[in-house]
């Protein structure tokens, strides 16, 4: 990959084991965790919920459904705010007090390709590195689509982010069987891809892909390495033509976290429920949790022994493309790795006028030029915005990253890309 | 925990860079040249860079509050221009000049056009505004000695370089590169000018394509017509305009083949200043040329973005 920034890794969790925590008293399940449609509720209020039972579900291809955590009651139904969106539906589930045991591990489980695919759905697996897109659409590539190259995604290159490494080093084997899954499903080469600096993560799965085929590549510590296009150049210099997926240039890139979901699915019959998650920045005891989908992050920063002083952003993600929150009520998502929390004193200076360094450009992965669309979103020449390719942006942040002016360019680049889809979608 | 959080867009982090760091180290890098100028031409030259620093600050000063804008009282950016301005004069011109220049750089350069906005290089366009308001204050030169004498480009021009060659001898290019020479202030020594550069360099302030394509632009044109080449890069304001005027930010293109085509008509526009005008220097002329093209070349510059392909005619202006 060409250009992208290196800001402080700030591993601050690194190597911290997974820990289970209290299950909270609430859990808020909300009926968009994935893209493509979102989910109808199948439980009404005060209704009796088993732990794995469906509880939401839609019939469009493109989405996923979803599933209780716990046994409990359906408190109600609610529209309640959302990490990375709008307000949305929302099942509020009391759990009953008790202790879960993890299902039985079934190694002798046979499955074929296409059953396999329908279990992943059944499952309610998504994308869990973020964008949730729905796996089995993934994995299911369209005639005419050949696929020769399966890509496992464990770079992590947010900085602050360690669940996914730390889910490598504890879960490898679990991860290896997960990716047998998919190379079972699609017959392709498989690479993983990590970050050359989780050492420990690299030699756990060494150790675990002894007996497979899979290339284990060790990838420059930059961000952002672990963005889709930016690994597939990296590791096979593939390049997705503007406005593709993957699968136009014969790839498939699946996240770490997706894959042991998979194995989970398929050798306990587990749905997402539960996923790893870093709790991290500015609380008393950082560290890798493992918790209940729906579990409020305020739940979890005292789980990581509460704030440490007064916060000031708290972000659903990393530093870099973290969502911050209008308040740390809502709950934990299946795309959701991580949750950072920042003082007053790690505050994002002011912005002052452009000095036209050209900083931008030197760190934009996408060959843009982010100063320009920003100009032009500022005027709001929203054409002019498109022209310039303001919808090729994958944002990143690198640019505001380098910004010495401290521009929320791509804030701006944002405000031009929905402008566009608006117009777009009138048409 | 409601409502006292703050909801901001991503990314939440910044690298240690700000434009007043970037400012600083420019006007540091700009200090071997002052140095330079100060140890040859004396207490003449602190006057002049004093004199035009102070200028620079109070007209910023003063333009802040006139445009209610917030960046502080003390701004580097003003400093910078400043010293600019008061290394391209001759050593000896008045107080009153340099006063007036600064608060032009200042005043019509950088604030009339909006900060961050303006097309012209604010410490050259000063520097042609008192040239062509003062004349004979811009064109009178001595040497470090203080004999009054023409520099080697204006000797060139009116004798030809067989003067230049006469009059210096072997030592014409130790000259050149120490600054024991008539010339403005901070453009005689071109090692300073270079120690300077390479501050720039070294904490990646600026970049390469400028400076280079500029320098061999000047040395190819400079071989092709068969004058003397290492003369040529090391005479006259080439090197300061080279490394510290051409690589403006704000009135260079910001694209990488935009910067290299800048360069190169820069490098194009001195040479033919050099060899076929009336005047014995055309860095100033040239460069400030080349800004007044920059947005043009800017708009035909844009790059390819990751994932189109070069067939495709993808950026409409």
């Amino acid at each position: 990959m060409k250009r992208g920034v290196h800001p402080l890794t700030n591993k601050i969790t690194e190597g911290s084991e997974i820990r289970d925590i209290k299950i909270p008293d609430k859990l808020y399940i909300y009926m968009s965790q994935h893209i493509g449609a979102e989910c109808k509720p199948l439980v009404k209020k005060g209704e009796k919920v088993e732990r794995f039972q469906k509880i939401g579900e839609s019939d469009q291809y493109v989405s996923t459904p979803l599933h209780s955590p716990v046994d409990g009651t359906v408190e109600d139904i609610i529209k309640h705010e959302h990490p990375v969106g709008h307000e949305c539906d929302c099942i509020v589930i009391r759990p009953d007090k008790k202790k879960y045991e993890e299902p039985t591990t079934n190694d002798a489980v046979k499955y074929n390709g296409k059953d396999a695919l329908n279990i992943i759905r059944d499952m309610g697996i998504v994308g869990l590195g973020g964008a949730m897109f729905p796996t089995h659409v993934k994995l299911s590539p369209p005639e005419g689509k050949k696929i020769d190259t399966i890509i496992i995604n464990g770079a992590e290159c947010e900085p602050y982010l360690t669940a996914d490494s730390q889910l490598m080093i504890e879960h490898a084997k679990e991860i290896v069987k997960g990716i047998e899954i998919i190379h079972d499903i699609i017959d392709a080469q498989v690479i993983i891809g990590i970050e050359d600096n989780k050492k420990k993560s690299i030699k756990a799965l060494q150790e675990a892909v002894s007996e497979h085929d899979y290339l284990i590549k060790a990838l420059p510590v930059k961000y952002p390495q672990g963005a889709e296009k930016a690994l597939i150049k990296s590791l096979t210099g593939r390049i997705v033509p503007a406005g593709g997926l993957p699968m136009d240039i014969g790839v498939v890139v699946c996240n770490v976290g997706t894959v042991f979901s998979i194995y989970e699915a398929i050798y306990k019959q587990k749905p997402i429920v539960e996923r790893v998650v870093t709790v991290t920045g500015d609380v008393k005891k950082p560290g890798n949790f493992r918790t209940m989908l729906g579990t409020t992050f305020n739940h979890l920063v005292k789980a990581a022994g509460g704030y440490a002083g007064k916060p000031n952003v708290v972000m659903c993600g990393g530093p870099m493309m973290g969502i911050a929150q209008k308040t740390d009520a809502v709950g934990l998502i299946k795309g959701n790795n991580g949750i950072l929390v920042f003082n007053e004193d790690r505050k994002f200076p002011d912005s002052t006028d452009c000095i036209r360094c050209g900083k931008c450009i030197d760190v934009c992965p996408m060959n843009l030029v982010p100063k320009i669309i920003a100009t032009y979103s500022k005027n709001k020449k929203f054409d002019l915005a498109a022209d310039n390719h303001a919808m090729d942006c994958f944002e990143c942040g690198c640019c505001n990253y380098a910004c010495p002016s401290k521009i929320d360019i791509l804030g701006l680049i944002k405000q031009s890309k929905a402008e566009i889809r608006r117009k777009k979608d009138e048409k | 925990m409601k409502n006292n959080l703050q909801v901001r867009n991503a990314p939440h982090v910044t690298s240690g860079w700000t434009s007043q760091k970037i400012m600083r180290l420019v006007f540091f890098a700009l200090l071997p040249a002052a140095i330079s100028g100060i140890y040859h031409f004396g207490l003449s030259a602190v006057g002049i860079i004093l004199t035009c620093l102070a200028a620079s600050w109070i007209t910023d000063v003063v333009l802040q509050k006139v445009t209610n804008s917030t960046h502080g009282w003390f701004n580097w950016s003003s400093l910078v221009t400043g010293m600019l301005f008061a290394l391209v004069l001759p050593p000896t011109v008045p107080p009153w000049v340099a006063i007036i220049g600064s608060v032009f750089a200042i005043s019509i350069g950088k604030y009339a056009f909006g900060k961050g906005n303006n097309i012209f290089n604010p410490a050259l366009i000063a520097r042609t505004f008192v040239a062509v308001s003062f004349p004979a204050f811009l064109a009178k030169w001595i040497t470090p000695d203080g004999v009054t004498s023409a520099t080697p480009l204006t000797l060139m021009k009116l004798e030809g370089y067989s003067a230049v060659t006469q009059q210096y001898g072997s030592t014409l290019y130790n000259v050149l590169l120490s600054g024991d020479i008539g010339g403005c202030i901070g453009e005689t020594s071109a090692i300073a000018i270079l120690l300077g550069a390479a501050i720039l360099f070294i904490f990646g302030v600026i970049e390469w394509r400028i400076p280079t394509f500029y320098l061999v632009t000047v040395a190819v044109f400079s071989a092709m017509v068969g004058r003397d080449v290492i003369f040529d890069l090391l005479a006259g304001g080439l090197m300061l305009g080279a490394f510290f005027m051409a690589t403006d930010y704000v009135t260079s293109p910001i694209t990488y083949k935009g910067k290299i085509i800048f360069a190169m008509g820069c490098g194009l526009l001195t040479m033919l200043f050099r060899v076929y005008s009336n005047l014995p220097e055309g860095v100033s002329y040239a460069i400030l040329l080349m800004n007044a093209a920059a947005p043009l070349i800017e708009r035909y510059t844009k790059p390819r973005p990751f994932g189109w392909k070069p067939d495709k005619k993808v950026i409409k202006t």
